[in-house]
C-alpha cells in the first residue's frame, strides 16, 4: 500500500519540478499594450515569490520525510485505509478523466449519460434502481434546463 | 437602533405567501442536491437558478435564490460527512470530524450537528446583518490597502494555526493556493499569466 512517506516524497519532488518550470515560464511574462515598455517586474515577481515560498516549504517537507520519515505526526500511516478505499479513489479519478475526454471529443450529452453510471460503478454501487434513479434525474435536469429555460449545453 | 420592526413584519407577511413557501421548499431541495455534488457549489447553483427568477417578482426571487444558496452550503457537508468529499469549499473542515464520526457509526449525529450549526450560524448572521448592516457598510467603505494587508496577514495566520503539527506542510499548501490566484490576467498591467493560449485560463 502507498505510505504517507512515499506519497509525500513523490509529491514534494514533483512540486519542486513544477515550481522550477512555472518560475521559468513567469520569466517570460510581458505587459500588453502601452505598458509593454515597462519591465514587467510586478507580473513576474509575485508568482515567482509564491513559487519560491512553495519550493522552500517543499524542500523542508522533503527533508522531514527523507530524514525523519514523517512530518506532522503521520509516521507509518497509509494514504488509503484499505484496498477498497484505494480502488474507489483511483477509479473515481479515472472516471473524471474519462468523462472529461468524452466531453471534449463526443460532446456534453454522452458525458452526462455516462458520468453517473460510471461514478456509481467506481463507488461499487450494485443496486440497479440507483443507476435508474441517477439516469432519470440526469434526464430531468437536462430537460428542465434545455426545454424550459432554453439553456444549451455544449 | 438600525432595525425597523415594520420591515420585519412586512418581510414575515411576504414569506407567508404560498408562492414564497413553495419556492422556499423548492429552493432548499435544489440547493441540497447541488450542494451534495462535489464540484457544484452555491455560486453555480445561483447561476443555474437565475433564469427562473426572470419570470418571478423580486421578493419570491430573492427567497428562491437565498434558499438555494443556504441549502447548497449545508448540502456540501452531507457528502463531506458521508463519503469524505466536501461538496462545497465551506465543508472542507467538516470532513475532518464529520467523516470520522460517520465511520464510527455516528453519521446521523454528525449530520444533525452540521444542520444545527448551519441553522444557528445562519440565523445569527441574518440577525447581525439586519441590525448592523449600515454600520458594516460604512466600515467597509473605509477599507484601504492597510486593511487589505491586515486581512491577508490574518489569512496566513489562520493557515499557520490550522496547519496542525507540520507548519511547513500548512505553509506549502497556503503558498500553493496564493500562487494559483496569480493565473489569468494580471490586475495591475493586464499581463497574461499561465494562460497557455487558453481563453478559459
Amino acid at each position: 500500500m502507498l505510505s504517507q512517506r512515499l506519497a509525500n516524497i513523490v509529491f514534494a519532488i514533483l512540486l519542486l519540478i513544477a515550481c522550477g518550470y512555472f518560475a521559468s515560464v513567469a520569466q517570460g511574462f510581458r505587459a500588453a499594450g502601452l505598458l509593454a515598455a515597462t519591465s514587467g517586474l510586478p507580473s513576474r515577481f509575485f508568482p515567482q515569490l509564491t513559487l519560491g515560498v512553495t519550493a522552500l516549504c517543499a524542500v523542508i517537507v522533503l527533508i522531514n520525510y527523507v530524514r525523519l520519515g514523517a512530518a506532522g505526526g503521520d509516521a507509518g500511516k497509509m494514504v488509503f485505509e484499505g484496498i477498497g478505499e484505494a480502488r474507489r479513489g483511483i477509479l473515481m479519478l479515472a472516471v473524471s478523466i474519462i468523462c472529461y475526454v468524452i466531453w471534449q471529443q463526443l460532446g456534453f450529452i454522452p458525458m452526462a449519460v455516462l458520468m453517473g453510471p460510471l461514478s456509481l460503478l467506481a463507488m461499487g454501487v450494485r443496486k440497479i434502481t440507483t443507476y435508474l434513479t441517477v439516469w432519470i434525474l440526469t434526464a430531468l435536469i437536462y430537460g428542465i434546463f434545455t426545454q424550459l429555460l432554453g439553456i444549451q449545453f455544449t | 437602533m438600525y432595525g425597523d420592526l415594520d420591515a420585519v413584519v412586512l418581510a414575515l407577511s411576504q414569506l407567508s405567501q404560498p408562492i414564497s413557501i413553495t419556492l422556499l421548499i423548492g429552493g432548499i431541495v435544489i440547493g441540497l442536491i447541488i450542494g451534495i455534488l462535489p464540484g457544484l457549489g452555491p455560486p453555480i447553483a445561483i447561476a443555474l437558478a437565475l433564469p427562473f427568477t426572470f419570470y418571478l417578482d423580486p421578493v419570491p426571487s430573492i427567497i428562491f435564490l437565498l434558499s438555494i444558496y443556504s441549502a447548497a452550503i449545508y448540502g456540501g457537508s452531507i457528502s463531506a460527512i458521508a463519503v469524505g468529499i466536501p461538496g462545497t469549499g465551506a465543508a472542507i473542515a467538516t470532513v475532518a470530524d464529520g467523516h470520522r464520526m460517520f465511520k464510527a457509526g455516528r453519521g446521523g449525529e454528525a449530520l444533525g450537528l452540521s444542520l444545527a450549526g448551519s441553522i444557528t450560524g445562519g440565523l445569527i448572521s441574518v440577525i447581525c446583518l439586519a441590525l448592523i448592516a449600515p454600520l458594516l457598510a460604512s466600515l467597509a467603505a473605509k477599507f484601504d490597502p492597510r486593511e487589505y494587508l491586515a486581512i491577508s496577514v490574518f489569512g496566513l495566520v489562520v493557515v499557520v494555526r490550522v496547519a496542525g503539527d507540520s507548519l511547513a506542510k500548512g505553509l506549502l499548501i497556503g503558498a500553493l493556493g496564493i500562487f494559483l490566484t496569480t493565473w489569468g490576467l494580471d490586475e495591475l498591467n493586464g499581463t497574461e499569466r499561465y494562460t497557455f493560449g487558453s481563453y478559459n485560463l
